[in-house]
């Protein structure tokens, strides 16, 4: 019996975190951002918005569009840029003792393997997490998620740069799931976050023009949730690293499948846009769930899928 | 800024397809300054999935949780709205605000109020929150397209402002745009010290800006910008800076800026 409070210790990789509950880049800021109703070390972790060696300005508006259990958006990793993280944030977060995981994007490998060498030894950050799945740039981006090849030789070089914990975020668009997630843990990662946004778009039918600035965005929320699902699926039966989803989790119940089907975290992004208590909802029904099912341990309810022809 | 549940008190059609909501819970009003915004969370299903971004027009005065409300002002114009529109009273909301930055005021200057369309309502909490001699020397003028859509210059009216009205259908006031009555009155509404606060559509706001500026007067303006998270972390609600200094938020650095922050072209 385990009626008592289950462990929600989640181990990724080398790292052990108190519960498997994270908040996904780009919709958390860079943790140092008042959010409202959440004390932030409830989190996982908080992996960060995506930053640059260089500041980036980003896409002009509109940046984002409400869709059917969704939105668009084409923010274009707007950010401050590497040494305002380092001088501002930085210092600010070792302080809070949040878990940070600094999410990172780059137009060349070059630029990568700096980002990962200047931010790879610094104390207060848990670990990286490559962005080569943005949707909404013209350089780099999703262009690395897509070609296994390039993406397996931008892994290598990172990995070389740090020994820090190291992600990589997929791109569900344009690669089979196992392709990409394949060449990123042969070149070494630690994990697997699957996935980013899809590519999509939205007409303005009166004025027959699109309705983000660029023209196409990438999709979010509950409208995605059962095509991640599948990938994390896929990609969790087959990878020797753990896997983290995300993707449209909206309730303890989006969490619960994604572990179940044998993800061993859960990213929540857009869904708390909308219900700012999301990230502790989710952990109250992880505890609930586990308790109801007499689950002790995490690893009990990861991957416990059965019936799958 | 608190995330609360709150309930709704009023929800009643002020004018053809606008609605005046109230909603009360505890502490809901006490931090909330002109200008500001919440975030409204509208059902608890994924559609609609984001929550929309209103201004406050007044609090209290309800008996209901003490008087301790807010009320908004909210067209229909998608399915969000349209739900909220049949929403019951006694139902509850999700609600997450005051947020932003609002209208910025010193005593020495005199109101000059310009409202488009619903925008108008974000004026209303400004002129409620004035010192009653100035609220009484301010001038306001409301605009929209037709004659029965302009309850906002008519409840700035009862609050004591000067008021001119003007409906693009010549209805009611001044035939034409609220920028083109300006114009027309310009010489009898200036007058040292005169000082604008507009809210309206984004090509009101320009025109108004411009204007502002050609007359040395100082303009401050709320903008509407699709918004996702209100908090200043999901970064969709960018509004660029004029001299190519980037973006600002409009949730967090607005939704109310000096006209002169902005690039309007």
């Amino acid at each position: 019996m385990h009626d008592a409070a289950p462990d929600l210790r989640c181990r990724l990789g080398g790292l052990t975190l108190p519960n498997p509950v994270l908040a996904a880049s780009g919709t958390a800021g860079y943790g140092t951002e008042r959010l409202p109703g959440i004390d932030v070390n409830q989190l996982g972790a908080l992996v960060t918005k995506g930053i640059s060696l260089e500041p980036r300005p980003g896409n002009p508006p509109p940046r984002i569009v409400e869709t059917a259990c969704g939105m668009l958006n084409a923010i274009g990793l707007q950010n401050i840029g590497l040494k305002v993280f380092l001088g501002e944030h930085l210092p600010l977060l070792r302080e809070s003792g949040l878990r940070v995981i600094v999410n990172v994007f780059g137009e060349t490998e070059e630029q990568y393997a700096r980002l990962a060498s200047c931010l790879g030894n610094e104390q207060g950050i848990l670990g990286l997490e490559l962005n080569v799945s943005c949707p909404n740039v013209k350089k780099g981006g999703v262009a690395f998620g897509r070609d296994p090849e390039t993406l397996h030789h931008l892994v290598k070089r990172v990995r070389a740069e740090t020994s820090m914990p190291l992600w990589v975020k997929l791109t569900p668009d344009g690669v089979e799931p196992l392709e990409a997630a394949q060449a990123s843990w042969e070149a070494g990662c630690d994990a697997l976050t699957v996935a980013n946004t899809y590519l999509g778009m939205a007409v303005d039918v009166e004025k027959r023009r699109p309705r983000l600035s660029i023209g196409t965005g990438g999709l979010s929320g509950p409208a995605i949730r059962p095509l991640t699902l599948y990938r994390v699926w896929k990609v969790a039966a087959a990878a020797p690293v753990p896997v983290i989803a995300c993707g449209g989790v909206s309730s303890g119940r989006d969490a619960l499948e994604y572990l179940i089907a044998g993800a061993k975290a859960v990213q929540v992004g857009s869904g708390a846009f909308g219900n700012p208590r999301l990230y502790q909802e989710v952990l109250i029904s992880l505890r609930d769930y586990m308790i109801r099912h007499k689950m002790a341990t995490l690893e009990q309810l990861s991957g416990s899928l059965e019936g799958m022809p | 800024m608190r995330v609360c549940r709150a309930k709704i008190d009023l929800l009643q059609e002020v004018q053809p397809g606008a609605f005046l909501l109230g909603l009360a819970a505890p502490g809901i009003s006490h931090e909330a300054r002109p200008g500001q915004f919440y975030m409204l969370k509208i059902g608890e299903e994924a559609d609609p999935f984001l929550p929309r971004p209103f201004s406050w027009l007044r609090r209290g005065p309800q008996a209901s949780c003490n008087g301790d409300r807010v009320e908004i002002l909210f067209q229909v114009v998608g399915k969000g709205t349209a739900r909220l529109a049949r929403m019951p009273l006694g139902e509850e909301l999700q609600v997450l605000g005051p947020l932003g930055r609002g209208w910025e005021f010193d005593t020495g200057g005199f109101p000059l109020l310009l409202g488009g369309g619903i925008g108008a309502a974000s004026l209303i909490s400004l002129l409620e929150e004035l010192p009653p001699k100035l609220r009484l020397d301010s001038w306001a003028l409301v605009g929209a397209r037709s004659g029965n859509q302009l309850w906002c210059g008519e409840e700035m009216s009862r609050m004591g402002a000067k008021v001119m009205l003007a409906s693009q259908d010549g209805l009611k006031g001044f035939h034409g745009t609220v920028l083109e009555l300006l114009k027309h009155e310009q010489d009898s509404l200036l007058r040292a010290g005169t000082e604008v606060f507009a809210c309206g559509p984004w090509e009101m706001l320009r025109q108004v800006a411009l204007w502002a500026s050609s007359k040395g007067l100082p303009c401050q303006i709320s903008v509407e910008t699709p918004m996702a998270c209100g908090v200043g972390v999901c970064l969709g609600c960018a509004v660029r800076l004029s001299g190519s200094r980037g973006y600002v938020r409009a949730c967090q650095e607005g939704p109310v800026f000096r006209a002169e922050e902005i690039e309007w072209d």
